[in-house]
């Protein structure tokens, strides 16, 4: 998106702990969304690169649906955020800067990274 | 796809299966049994073998979204009253606004919290809950407790279909009280009242399991047996006949109460029939019964004519 040259890579800052770490009856199924994560980045890095705004827009929309549910409620204002970005970026509703998009999806990735099991 | 059947059943569309296992455990100890469906096309076959109680519809699907979906299963008589709860991260006042014309019960963003959607979703299951009864009192008679007429007109008409489909037998008998005005004549329409009641309880207990009960209007009743010959209807009927002519009226026991009761049966070879077509025939055996003397069972074998026993 843009002609931007490729960021830097995103470093970790810090492993990011669901809010229901100690809930027993959310251990199961946050440990399978975090055992998810390095897929679920995987296929963001995948459509970022491929300009597929639109599957893009999708991924983004069920983790802002999803991530607070796990405990993740930063991860879900920041799919979120992307996901506006991207709504506007499709329907040319407002002029999208590509260096704001771009630090929008690092800021996801970020996050993403920083869920995913080491 | 099993389920729990003491548990009401809720459908969740979603095509994340992140929000799939987050619901299966945040409504864990909620009394219900969660189906997931992962696209709408999944949801329209799953439709098709089960009736949930609610709808948990998340809106932004690829191919079939929410919005399609919600169309289908509201215009869809059979679905059309099951409450629809929307899950959506979609959160402008149009995508409410559209979901609640298009007839959503409630509207849930995401991402949820979880306390909230918990309450919401007990509130259409008790929603659903009260449509059902309302359903069942619309189809009961209020004096006798039987189905009435439109519930007897529902059911006649899907069993014919059936058996028709399958060529199974059917039979349909119409019972009549003899001499019903002058019981009301000399006794009051509450004695009256009283012999219907006594009357429909007699037919609930003498009747099997698979038969159909109903007040057909005024003093007649009418009684659907499914896979039912006329020489087997002809054993029931006379065994209802015997018990109303046995029954001792507490109310007015020098008074014998007796019925009249004419049948139309087929062993599954009449051919294709219409419900107006198998009451006018049951009713022929009737005024059949009536004109040879009352306390009497006649029925017609739509396969060819049969006549039953006098009283």
């Amino acid at each position: 998106m843009g002609t931007d040259p490729p960021g830097p890579d995103p470093r970790p800052a810090g492993a990011l702990h669901s809010q229901f770490a100690s809930d027993p009856e959310m251990a199961e199924v946050v440990r399978l969304f975090v055992g998810d994560m390095p897929s679920k980045l995987a296929q963001l890095r995948s459509l970022w690169d491929r300009h597929d705004i639109d599957t893009l827009r999708r991924l983004s929309h069920q983790l802002k649906g999803a991530a607070a549910g796990f405990g993740y409620p930063s991860l879900s204002q920041a799919a979120g955020r992307l996901e506006c970005e991207l709504i506007a970026l499709s329907e040319g509703s407002s002029p999208v800067c590509a260096q704001h998009l771009r630090g929008q999806f690092e800021e996801l990735i970020r996050l993403c990274t920083a869920v995913a099991p080491s | 796809m099993a389920h729990d059947e003491n548990k009401p059943l809720v459908l969740l569309i979603d095509d994340s299966v992140d929000v799939h296992r987050l619901l299966q455990a945040r409504l864990r100890h909620e009394h219900i049994s969660l189906v997931v469906a992962a696209s709408g096309s999944e949801a329209v076959q799953a439709l098709k073998s089960f009736r949930p109680a609610t709808i948990l519809l998340d809106l932004d699907m690829p191919e079939m979204d929410g919005f399609e979906l919600l169309r289908v299963i509201k215009e869809d008589v059979s679905t059309n009253n099951i409450p629809v709860i929307v899950l959506s991260g979609l959160q402008g006042s149009e995508d409410k606004v559209a979901a609640f014309d298009l007839g959503a019960t409630d509207y849930v963003t995401k991402p949820f919290d979880m306390a909230e959607l918990r309450a919401r979703l007990r509130a259409a299951l008790r929603m659903h809950q009260l449509l059902r009864l309302l359903a069942d009192r619309a189809d009961v008679d209020g004096l006798t407790g039987l189905g009435n007429r439109a519930h007897f007109d529902k059911r006649l008409a899907e069993t014919i279909s059936e058996t028709h489909r399958y060529q199974r037998p059917l039979a349909l008998a119409m019972l009549d009280v003899d001499h019903f005005k002058r019981i009301n004549d000399t006794f009051g329409h509450p004695a009256g009242d009283e012999v219907l009641q006594v009357l429909a309880g007699l037919l609930l207990r003498q009747s099997r399991q698979h038969d159909v009960c109903c007040r057909y209007g005024g003093e007649e009743f009418a009684m659907i047996m499914p896979g039912t010959g006329p020489a087997d209807a002809v054993q029931v009927a006379e065994r209802i006949r015997r018990a109303v002519a046995e029954l001792a009226w507490s109310r007015h026991p020098e008074t014998s109460i007796t019925i009249s009761v004419g049948i139309a049966g087929s062993d599954g070879h009449c051919g294709p029939m219409t419900a107006t077509q198998w009451i006018e025939a049951a009713d022929r055996s009737l005024y059949a019964a009536k004109h040879a003397g009352r306390d009497r069972v006649v029925a017609a074998n739509l396969d060819r004519l049969v006549l039953g026993r006098a009283g």
